[in-house]
């Protein structure tokens, strides 16, 4: 999957980027921190300036977690269900 | 409307950061990649099938976990355009979730998009179910 190494590297390194870059958006490629950033969309094409169109990791620095995504009608597939 | 559920004519399109990106390296920027979207007031965010996202070349900045009847899973997130010609408007997103809309046709052409409560949120929808009929309005 893509960002594996990313994903790794954000949650090793939790705590270190909290404490420089808490509620910032983060930019990560591989094991390397990029930097903090304001908004996603400055993160996004910092990233796009740094690696081209290449996988990336954004994401805002928090000890909470986002919460869960839903869609359920698709995964309980009842997308199309009819009467 | 009754059958299908509220549909909106979609082109989902490379965001303008990587068509400005592609277009200075010189490459081709993927055509927009059109079929139906649907309005889902159960899915918190907007979904986007992934074939159409591997299509348009644009690449995953990010994951987020979601909730299924086999417990959690981690989806990939990718930046989207979406252009709704018939609605007039665009939006641009910083990211959309990645989901299989495979299989999900109506009238000939593909469902690739699921419009979630994120965009629901800056809208007025109105579903007239006795005159067969909706609006959306941004």
């Amino acid at each position: 999957m893509p960002l594996e190494k990313e994903l790794a590297y954000y949650a090793e390194h939790l705590e270190e980027i909290l404490a420089t870059h808490e509620g910032q958006f983060v930019l990560i490629r591989g094991e390397q921190l990029a930097g903090g950033f304001t908004t996603d969309r400055e993160a996004y094409e910092a990233g796009l300036k740094r690696y081209g169109n290449e996988p990336f990791l954004i994401r805002r620095a928090q000890r909470q977690e986002d919460e869960l995504a839903h869609y359920p009608a698709l995964v309980l597939g009842i997308l199309h269900a009819h009467p | 409307m009754l059958g299908a559920g509220p549909l909106l004519q979609v082109q989902v399109e490379v965001p303008q950061a990587p068509a400005a990106y592609l277009s200075g390296q010189g490459q081709p920027i993927p055509g927009p990649q059109s079929g139906w979207a649907l309005i889902d007031t159960g899915a918190t965010r907007t979904c986007v099938d992934k074939d159409v996202l591997t299509k348009l070349g644009v690449k995953p900045t990010g994951t987020v976990k979601t909730g299924t009847a086999a417990g959690q899973v981690e989806q990939l997130l990718y930046p989207a355009k979406l252009n709704f010609p018939v609605a007039g408007f665009q939006i641009e997103f910083g990211s959309v979730i990645a989901v299989d809309l495979r299989g999900q046709t109506i009238a000939g052409a593909n469902v690739v998009v699921l419009v979630g409560r994120d965009v629901l949120a800056r809208c007025l929808l109105v579903y007239n179910g006795s005159a067969g009929m909706f609006s959306l309005a941004m």
